[in-house]
């Protein structure tokens, strides 16, 4: 068993400590470090292309260990963002940095611009989406792991959405890809009002599992029993710290990077669903998710982008999930279809086709009805188009007689 | 927040026996029920797979399990009381009785697919790849019925070359029967994108748990089902001595050997593979074995052996009687007759 495989994913941790330094560096540095983020996935999966390779790991307390390194790396890297807004120097963090690294942190932080504050703020963000929201997915699936568990929410609580690690797994795996779905797009409707609608519509749904939990067990929702109340108060607490840290200003920081964080999830929810149609009663095949296998975010997400099998067998750890090449395929690696999915003219452009081949090649008979009122709902021409010849065979189909 | 100081998880036990209804299975160390009926073929209702949906509700009848996520999320005071339980989120902690209702959908069914592709593997085997439309579980070594869009009213049994996948891949090995309309179109003509309808699982060849050595006996196509159980068996992390003796005519109709290759590799136990040609020209370079691979059998055979035989009808009986000679008991032979339509007509006559 080859010693790379374990090693790969530290590659995680590596993007985290980049953007840890590049935060502590000031200046232009924070910008430049942003840039390099980006510049390593969108250009590191183009250029890296696939990894298909599915090892027999011998030792996965390794990984499990990788995932909990998440929290202490996260608190670490806000931390630091929450000190570089904050009055004086807290806890001595700068005179300590300084002392370590002889680079002076301290008068680096004063020569910050807003334009390199503005990027810290996109940096932070994705590393609370990247570094806490990621692994918190992993380990909020491992419902029987007490630990991981507990790791999850603290490492969801930066993003004030501990109510995924119930919506998620109770919700959004029971109904992906159909319209009880909150987190799953309809066709035709653009990232912005998804991020919004989908974590208004996640936490009602959050709220309603958890209360009929309460119920089943004769217990009040409004207590200290609800998850849902327990979680956000850890995330209100975590705003509390960053106040205590650095005043109303540090809290509001903080909490700005944390909604920034919660956004990032909800786009890559968009990306992983886009209107995607399923009959309800059968379950969930890998057809329902777009997949990719771009190595730099496989590697760096622990396998997020295998997720047509992570849907199809939501058990499976991370490491065992398969690359299904067979699978839908998202536009490119994570980050990549990310910037893309802000960009809603350009993201239609490109999806679209893919929507119309996955009607084509992938969806059953009876979901190709389905689709073809997704089509006709979507306000997208060429969707609608289809959406007019609905119930007649995709073209790939119509040489072959009916069974 | 803090409840996972109080609680200890037990050790894991060792293989332990679920009865699903009165179907004895077994379930490895932290496997769940559900993982462990659906890869021994049951064909147990579920959707979500993690404790969302409550498809999998099941009644713990005996015994006790370890639950992975609070069943309140799903399950009625009353469910609970009487013993519900969700078989996704169930991991045995000594032998259980489970009760379900298994009617809702019956174990053999047939499922739309598509061709994906079609690759050409020796001079008259290809592989056939289908995906369907939904998962079809099996166990490794059983077979289908395939029907083809462009054949309409014709359909055939191939056996399944690889385990059940989660992504409704399946995969079937097409020799070319001379005269045989369905072999012929999918040897000579391009069928990718073609619809077809899978009808299965069938057979009862599959492998049986045991510790005793394994003999596995090839011939031609026939490699496909047991190609199925040692995939299965080398993720199941078996480790019995096996030994898989491989028939065929001339090198150019040896295949899969790459794929040979990982299985030998990732075996936990000793694994031998020996290829034998009958009609390997007596100038090739070949030096491995060569005749028929009946008559390479004796050197291997252990009277614990277990054999399962795949192949032409001549090398099943001739494999059986070989190895009962050799005192190899009845009931530890299983073998798996690969027949053309023309071998049944003639059984039929």
């Amino acid at each position: 068993m080859n010693m790379l495989h374990y090693l790969k994913y530290f590659l995680f941790h590596g993007i985290g400590l980049v953007s840890l330094a590049a935060i502590l560096a000031g200046g232009h540095y924070t910008s430049g470090g942003l840039l390099l983020v980006l510049l390593v996935y969108v250009v590191g999966d183009a250029v890296c292309g696939d990894d298909t390779s599915t090892p027999e790991f011998r030792h996965p307390g390794i990984l499990t260990a990788q995932l909990w390194m998440a929290l202490p790396l996260l608190a670490l890297i806000v931390f630091a963002a929450v000190w570089s807004v904050s009055p004086g120097d807290p806890l001595g963090f700068g005179e300590w940095v300084t002392r370590l690294s002889g680079y002076d942190v301290v008068a680096a932080r004063a020569a910050t611009s807003f334009g390199n504050h503005l990027a810290m703020v996109i940096l932070t963000g994705l590393m609370i989406g990247m570094i806490g929201t990621i692994p918190a997915h992993e380990l909020t699936h491992r419902t029987g792991d007490p630990v991981s568990m507990f790791i999850g929410r603290w490492l969801l609580a930066f993003s004030f959405d501990t109510i995924f690690s119930i919506e998620h797994v109770y919700g959004h795996h029971r109904y992906v890809a159909t319209e009880d779905d909150p987190a799953t797009a309809p066709r035709g409707r653009n990232v912005y009002h998804h991020i919004v609608a989908s974590t208004i519509k996640g936490n009602i749904s959050a709220w309603n599992i958890e209360a009929r939990r309460l119920q089943r067990k004769d217990q009040w929702p409004v207590s200290w029993h609800n998850r849902v109340i327990r979680g956000h108060l850890m995330s209100v607490l975590l705003v509390a710290a960053a106040w205590a840290i650095g005043g109303w200003q540090a809290a509001a920081w903080f909490t700005l990077c944390g909604l920034c964080g919660k956004a990032l999830l909800e786009v890559v929810n968009y990306m992983e669903h886009y209107g995607m149609v399923r009959d309800p009663k059968k379950p969930v095949q890998p057809r329902h998710s777009w997949n990719t296998n771009k190595r730099i975010s496989s590697w760096t997400m622990f396998n997020l982008t295998r997720h047509s099998h992570h849907h199809a067998q939501g058990e499976v750890p991370y490491q065992d999930l398969k690359p299904f090449p067979e699978a839908p395929m998202m536009i490119s690696g994570y980050l990549t279809t990310l910037i893309v999915a802000l960009i809603p003219p350009l993201w239609h452009r490109l999806m679209t086709p893919r929507v119309l081949a996955w009607d084509r090649d992938h969806a059953t008979a009876e979901e190709r009805q389905m689709a073809a009122r997704a089509n006709a709902r979507s306000g997208i021409p060429l969707l609608l188009q289809e959406g007019g010849a609905a119930g007649a065979p995709a073209a790939g189909m119509a040489a072959n007689a009916p069974l | 927040m803090f409840s996972f100081l109080a609680r200890k998880a037990p050790p894991p036990p060792a293989l332990v026996t679920a009865h699903i209804n009165t179907q004895p299975i077994t379930v490895a160390a932290q496997e769940t029920l559900l993982q462990a009926a659906l890869r021994q073929g049951i064909d147990f209702p579920h959707s979500c797979r993690v404790g969302g949906c409550a498809t999998c509700k099941c009644r713990l009848v005996e015994g006790r399990v370890r639950e992975l996520t609070d069943s309140g999320y799903l399950l009625s005071d009353d469910e609970l009381d009487q013993g519900y339980i969700l078989a996704c989120q169930s991991v045995p902690q000594t032998d259980v009785r489970i009760e379900v209702d298994l009617s809702r959908q019956p174990a053999r069914r047939s499922v739309t697919g598509r061709v994906i592709g079609q690759e050409r593997l020796t001079g008259d085997i290809t592989r056939l790849r289908v995906q369907l439309e939904e998962a079809l579980p099996y166990k490794a070594g059983q077979f289908a019925n395939i029907e083809i869009a462009a054949l309409p009213g014709i359909s055939r049994s191939y056996s399944f070359a690889m385990p059940a996948q989660p992504d409704a891949l399946a995969s079937f090995l097409v020799r070319k029967v001379p005269g045989g309309a369905f072999s012929t179109l999918i040897n000579d003509q391009d069928v990718v994108g073609q619809a077809v309808l899978v009808d299965g699982p069938l057979g009862d060849f599959w492998l049986r748990p045991a510790a005793a050595p394994l003999l596995l006996v090839a011939g031609g196509s026939g490699l496909a089902p047991l190609l199925a159980i040692l995939h299965e068996a080398v993720a199941a992390g078996v480790t019995r001595p096996a030994t898989l003796l491989f028939g065929a005519r001339t090198e150019d109709d040896l295949y899969a050997q790459e794929e040979i290759g990982a299985i030998v590799c990732d075996w936990r136990g000793p694994f031998r593979f020996v290829p034998v040609l009958s009609a390997a020209p007596a100038d090739s370079p070949w030096n491995g074995e060569r005749g028929l691979v009946t008559e390479k059998m004796a050197a291997f055979i252990e009277p614990d052996t277990h054999a399962y035989l795949c192949g032409p009808p001549a090398m099943i009986d001739g494999a059986v009687a070989l190895l009962l000679r050799h005192g190899v008991a009845r009931e530890n032979l299983h073998a798996d007759r690969f027949t053309t339509l023309r071998d049944d007509l003639a059984a039929a006559a």
